[in-house]
């Protein structure tokens, strides 16, 4: 089910006000079978994966809570197998087998069969949710989860499942234990969350879509500036899209007393790529630097291991968004520019001064980055790369995709967002009524200026 | 008070959710809704038709209901009914007609002169073998949308299907009847397809928001778009002369159904050739004469020189060895407008010229047979 769709609406409003009417006993019963049915309407069967690593991960907490020494590793290491398995079938055999393909027909070799199996929608973000349970377990930070239900909710909530933010068991499981009642405060300020998702997907990312999804699919028709104007889009749709996504989340988790935490603050606002991922989709940032890179040695070790470390966690990361090259490419330039940051500390290039200059170099360092994730294959990517940078022919060619004011208004859109952001921030306390006038002015503007095509989430396909 | 709305919200809700849920009275709801603005009884309505029946989708013209820009809200002209000569006397002639839907709900049966009987068969729904009856001479047409030609092939419909056994029986839906569920489904699979329906949210939509109350407020909405953009809903597209709103597909060449799609000579003999095929299949279960008219495409007719135009009408007519009952050449010279401004179908007399040159075809056809 998607959230910018009607469906979500008239779900949201059944599933919130009967989680209130229900005795407090039963209300864990009832989110869990509406969040069955969240994530069954896009496939029903693929259900049985997940609690295939419900039940593997639900048992593997029991077990290592109990265990003692190398039985505790091993039954860890059964439940990162079992969940890492699910990743490597459903998502990375074919990727494999592809390759290995490739490489076995120059050789005369064996032929591997492909699954052509459909993903099962958001498996990286609930697997790798479901990993940290075990892994918290493991390290005695969280208590082994009695309540078989409470767990499978854990796992399944709603709101968070299919495109997190990927939650700690430390912060969600008791909040899954606790009786919410309705907070009239609470519940408007998830309402407004709600609405400002939905503005970031329909008003903004949706329209940004209509001029980067034709320019980036066919780029050899585009000239430099469309291209380049098609990157710098994207940078703000993938942004809208996915901060959007989470808004709706912590905003849909609010208004059933549940809190989220925070996925995103400000990211092309910082100053250098560091800050850069210490902003942008912190869950999984953290997610990385708790379990790879700081087991990994983090920077306690030595400045090439450091570096060697960052390499691995970015390349990971760039194949968690999906089996495709680009998105190794897509890591690996982070990778490299986060390896260059920490060499200028270490070097101690520390030039004072100069914010704005430095704020405009990460953000085009990062929308460099973008490129490859966008584009559909490297080649394209490296194209479309040396057609920006050759700067021809630099005038605007695509006004029949989108015409020129329209670019005009997109432009507007994007600064009033980030002048919108950089008001909230400094806008801690908001009255009520202020957050209902806005939503109804959110809401209006959604209606008359959103893009209502049902367009799914980006990040959805990882 | 806060328990009170929330259980008014919860049966609100959930008496809509069930209500989407419900296909087959969604689709008794379109039904209502697409033939409500050919009704002519303007007497009192009933509490469901009030509720689920004012809806101005589709008494405007279909690409209207599709963008409503309020410059294209135009009260769509009735088609006249047609009385036939000679009905008196039977002539033991059946005229069948396989079309789409320029085709669909138009009362054919007494617009063509020395036929017993006509019968239109819509190519848009699956329909079982023809069985014809042979102590007749049967004719057929085999009427397309001159966007519809892309892509046609006769292996590929239901009733070859049929033919080849490749449809079982228990699928099989009969002439009369529209598309229904096949009656096998478990309960558990047809449970499924309730609860986890793909069509949920535009069954909503159609639920709470296509009522004739709600057309200001998108009329608003899509005047906006459109001033401010450029933009209409992606199905339409207005035309150059912004006279009148063209279906998108007949325009945007990234689609196969474009007017302007390059089309090669190889796709055009591709198109005949399964032509060909079809007038063999008919001709070999019966048909004395099987006959090829194509309907051009609004936009081939009035914006043609909009981008260059793939002439895709003219080459298959020129191409084909069937016989053919042509009317682009009539449909350009022509002074009047024939198609509907806020729709992508011909209008009555656009309908008319055609009917005129069916008669015209068959009766000179009958007299080069009589001589």
């Amino acid at each position: 089910m998607l959230f910018n769709s009607l469906l979500f609406l008239i779900f949201f409003l059944v599933v919130t006000s009967a989680y209130y009417l229900l005795t407090p006993k039963l209300r864990w019963v009832w989110l869990l079978l509406a969040s069955c049915y969240f994530y069954m309407y896009f496939k029903p069967v693929y259900i049985l994966i997940i609690l295939f690593t419900i039940i593997v991960d639900y048992i593997a907490g029991l077990l290592i809570e109990k265990a003692e020494g190398s039985n505790k590793k091993f039954f860890l290491l059964a439940s990162i197998v079992a969940n890492v398995g699910v990743l490597a079938v459903f998502k990375y055999f074919d990727f494999f087998a592809d390759n290995f393909n490739f490489l076995s027909h120059h050789f005369s070799g064996p032929q591997m069969p492909l699954l052509h199996i459909l993903l099962p929608i958001g498996l990286s973000f609930h697997t790798f949710q479901a990993m940290s349970y075990t892994i918290e377990v493991y390290r005695g930070n969280q208590k082994a989860e009695k309540h078989f239900g409470i767990y499978a909710l854990y796992v399944l909530f709603y709101p968070q499942m299919v495109a997190g933010p990927i939650e700690r068991p430390q912060h969600i499981l008791p909040q899954l234990h606790r009786v919410n009642k309705f907070n009239t405060t609470g519940f408007i300020t998830g309402i407004f969350l709600i609405m400002i998702g939905l503005f970031k997907k329909m008003v903004i990312a949706d329209r940004l879509g209509l001029f980067v999804d034709p320019v980036f699919n066919n780029p050899h028709s585009h000239s430099a500036l469309d291209l380049l104007v098609a990157v710098y889009f994207f940078a703000f749709q993938i942004y809208c899209d996915f901060s959007g996504y989470s808004d709706i989340a912590v905003g849909a988790a609010l208004t059933l007393g549940i809190e989220l935490m925070r996925n995103f603050n400000m990211p092309y606002l910082s100053k250098n790529i560091a800050e850069f991922w210490q902003r942008w989709h912190i869950s999984l940032s953290t997610w990385f630097r708790d379990y790879v890179y700081i087991p990994l040695g983090g920077s306690r070790v030595t400045f090439m291991v450091t570096c060697i470390n960052i390499l691995i966690v970015f390349i990971i990361s760039g194949l968690w968004h999906g089996a495709n090259w680009k998105y190794l490419v897509w890591g690996l330039v982070h990778g490299l520019l986060l390896i260059g940051y920490q060499l200028s500390k270490k070097l101690k290039i520390n030039i004072k001064g100069f914010s704005y200059l430095k704020w405009i170099l990460t953000f085009n360092l990062v929308c460099l980055a973008w490129i490859f994730f966008r584009a559909n294959t490297i080649a394209e990517g490296f194209f479309i790369l040396n057609k920006i940078f050759t700067l021809t022919p630099l005038h605007y060619t695509a006004a029949a995709i989108m015409p020129r004011n329209e670019i005009f208004y997109c432009i507007f859109i994007i600064l009033a967002l980030l002048a919108g952001e950089w008001y909230m921030q400094r806008k801690t306390q908001w009255s009520k009524r202020g957050m209902l006038l806005t939503t109804l002015i959110l809401f209006i503007a959604c209606y008359f200026l959103g893009i209502f095509n049902e367009a799914q989430f980006i990040y959805f396909q990882f | 008070m806060k328990k009170v709305a929330g259980i008014l919200v919860l049966v609100f809700s959930t008496l809509i959710l069930l209500t989407a849920m419900n296909q087959s009275f969604i689709n008794r709801i379109k039904n209502d809704r697409y033939f409500d603005h050919l009704n002519d009884n303007h007497g009192p309505r009933s509490l469901y038709q009030r509720i689920f029946v004012q809806s101005d989708r589709w008494a405007y013209g279909d690409l209207y209901g599709l963008c409503y820009l309020p410059q294209y809200r135009f009260r769509l002209d009735p088609f006249k009914k047609y009385h036939s000569v000679n009905r008196a006397n039977p002539q033991k002639r059946v005229l069948y007609i396989i079309g789409d839907s320029f085709l669909a709900d138009k009362t054919l049966t007494s617009a063509f002169d020395g036929f017993d009987n006509v019968i239109f068969l819509d190519r848009r729904f699956p329909f079982g073998p023809i069985r014809l009856d042979s102590t007749k001479q049967n004719f057929l047409i085999m009427e397309f949308a001159e966007r519809n030609l892309n892509g046609y092939d006769i292996n590929k419909t239901d009733e070859i299907r049929w033919a080849k056994n490749d449809i079982k029986a228990k699928h099989y839906t009969p002439v009369e009847q529209k598309v229904n569920t096949p009656a096998s489904l478990s309960v558990f699979n047809r449970l499924g397809k309730i609860i986890f329906n793909k069509d949920l949210s535009r069954n909503l939509e159609l639920v709470l928001f296509d009522d004739r109350l709600f057309t200001p407020i998108k009329e608003l909405k899509a005047s906006l778009n459109y001033h401010l953009f450029g933009r209409v809903a992606k199905e339409v597209a207005v035309s150059t002369d912004k006279k009148r709103l063209l279906l998108n597909i007949t325009v945007d060449t990234g689609d196969i159904h474009s007017a302007f799609r390059y089309k090669s000579n190889r796709q055009i003999d591709s198109i005949t050739t399964n032509l060909t095929k079809a007038q063999n299949y008919y001709q070999a279960i019966g048909f004395k004469k099987v006959f090829l008219s194509i309907v051009p495409n609004p936009v081939s007719v009035y914006d043609e020189n909009r981008m260059p135009y793939n002439h895709l009408l003219e080459r298959v007519e020129q191409q084909t060895d069937l016989p053919i009952i042509s009317i682009y050449k009539i449909f350009k010279t022509d002074r009047h407008n024939l198609y509907f401004l806020s729709d992508a179908h011909w209008n009555p007399l656009g309908f008319d010229i055609w009917v005129q040159e069916v008669n015209k075809t068959f009766k000179s056809d009958h007299e080069k047979i009589t001589k």
